[in-house]
């Protein structure tokens, strides 16, 4: 049985803001998802919703998922991108697997 | 802030130009607001072959700064679609005017008669305070 | 219509917030024209972003014994500290902007412009949302919409110290602060500075009333708050923003 592991990432998007992520996985998974930073998003819940998007999904699935819901929702991100969300993921996942 | 935009194009409210060729146009973003928003990481098509109403939302994109979507200055049937932008989304930043996104073929040509020329979209974007 | 411009009132944080959401909610139920105000921050106050962790920016302990009050925004953005400022905020209806929240941010952050070159500065608006003289930062402006209502609330920086401000922020890696401290100081810039004299509120009120009414090609009328504001406000600052459930929310 795969362990719960929680990372805090802190990704700097060149140009652009501060993602602080605190993400926990279990197997490439994630099961909770916090993302803090000093970017904007419009309208505001549209934040609480991607972070619920999120949960139970494996991070190399998550990347069509956000951008439809962006899109389809007509959502502006200020600061980041959805390929930095993705990125800033893909590093904790990385970080996990160095460790183990 | 010294912007230009160039002179043979037409250009609507949103960010976006137009280059008029016949019956059909090519549609592009400008480079005023390509330097505002920075490196583009993704840009998501209009689909070939379906058809776009003036207004309504052509292209979604992402960049380093802005995530959001740009609205249509023309009507009609898109007929192509420039997908090396899919694949290089920073060539908008390098050329916004040369890699147009899609070619349009016009429903009514009078509606160009609503989109404005180079020296009104600039006095229309101006910085400049009088 | 004609818009409301409220006097200028010196306040705590959590108190000042709470009128900017409490005119938003007015204005919402058309109670209210559109506003501007301006006003100063006494005691001093770091607010954070509506996405911050206030764990993670501030160090709450030096806050504490600084005397200087943590309050979280109703608008997104990053922390900063209110020390020698003139804050304004704005609320007006969402038509009344562009859609795109990158032209709203242009069209609400011109008046600044205008009013610093009023006052002598090479002032120009820096996409997304800052304002610079000289390439280096005298303001920052954060946007919400809610309810059809769009609350845009600005910095303008009469002096800034840097040292104090990352006294009470904190930074990724301890070694590095002196670093941070350099960096940050040739990014900012405050009136003083590039005016090279202290400059006094009221001056800079005077310009940026000047700059509102003649950018947006409106006329100002003075009022004050509702009732309905007033009380409002209050709640929301007993309630909400002076509470640690809000400012410690994520």
């Amino acid at each position: 049985m795969e362990l719960y592991e929680m990372k805090l990432i802190n990704y700097k998007v060149e140009h652009g803001k501060l993602l602080r992520i605190s993400v926990e996985f279990q197997g490439d998974r994630i099961t909770q998802i916090r993302i803090t930073g000093d970017f904007f998003v419009h309208p505001e819940e549209s934040l609480f919703e991607i972070e619920r998007l999120l949960i139970g999904k494996r991070v190399n699935e998550i990347k069509p998922v956000l951008r439809y819901f962006v899109r389809t929702k007509g959502v502006q991100l200020v600061g980041f991108s959805v390929e930095d969300l993705v990125e800033a993921l893909n590093l904790a996942m990385v970080d996990k697997e160095t460790q183990a | 802030m010294d912007e230009e935009l160039p002179k043979g194009l037409l250009y609507n409210d949103n960010h976006s130009w137009v280059k008029v060729n016949g019956d059909v146009v090519e549609v592009g973003i400008t480079k005023p607001f390509a330097n505002s928003v920075k490196e583009f990481v993704y840009i998501e098509l209009p689909e070939q072959g379906k058809e776009i109403k003036k207004g309504e939302t052509y292209v979604s994109m992402e960049s380093v700064k802005w995530s959001g979507h740009l609205e249509s200055p023309v009507s009609g049937e898109i007929v192509e679609v420039n997908n090396a932008l899919f694949d290089e989304p920073s060539l908008l930043n390098q050329d916004p005017y040369k890699h147009w996104i899609m070619r349009v073929k016009l429903l009514d040509k009078d509606e160009l008669n609503g989109l404005m020329d180079a020296d009104q979209a600039l006095a229309n974007l101006s910085c400049k305070l009088g | 219509m004609k818009w409301r411009l409220l006097p200028m009132m010196e306040l705590n944080g959590a108190m000042q917030m709470a009128i900017d959401e409490a005119i938003l909610t007015a204005r919402a139920r058309h109670k209210v024209p559109n506003t501007i105000r301006f006003y100063t921050w006494k005691p001093s106050c770091v607010t954070i972003g509506y996405f911050q962790s206030a764990q993670q920016e501030v160090d709450l302990e030096k806050a504490k014994q600084a005397g200087v009050d943590v309050v979280r925004r109703y608008t997104g953005g990053g922390a900063v500290l209110h020390d020698n400022e003139v804050t304004y905020s704005i609320v007006l209806t969402e038509s009344d902007v562009p859609s795109n929240i990158i032209d709203s941010y242009k069209k609400l952050c011109l008046p600044i412009v205008y009013a610093l070159r009023l006052l002598g500065l090479k002032a120009e608006f820096a996409p997304i949302n800052d304002i610079l003289v000289s390439g280096r930062k005298i303001s920052g402006n954060a946007q919400t919409r809610k309810q059809g209502v769009v609350l845009q609330h600005g910095t303008l920086l009469l002096k800034v110290d840097i040292a104090k401000m990352f006294s009470l922020l904190k930074v990724p890696n301890e070694k590095l602060r002196d670093k941070v401290i350099e960096r940050a100081s040739a990014r900012v810039t405050s009136l003083e500075q590039e005016l090279g004299r202290s400059v006094a509120v009221d001056e800079v009120i005077a310009a940026l009333e000047k700059g509102f009414t003649a950018v947006l090609g409106i006329s100002l009328e003075r009022g004050k708050l509702t009732r309905f504001e007033s009380e409002l406000a209050k709640r929301l600052a007993r309630e909400k923003y002076a509470t640690k459930e809000w400012s410690f929310m994520r």
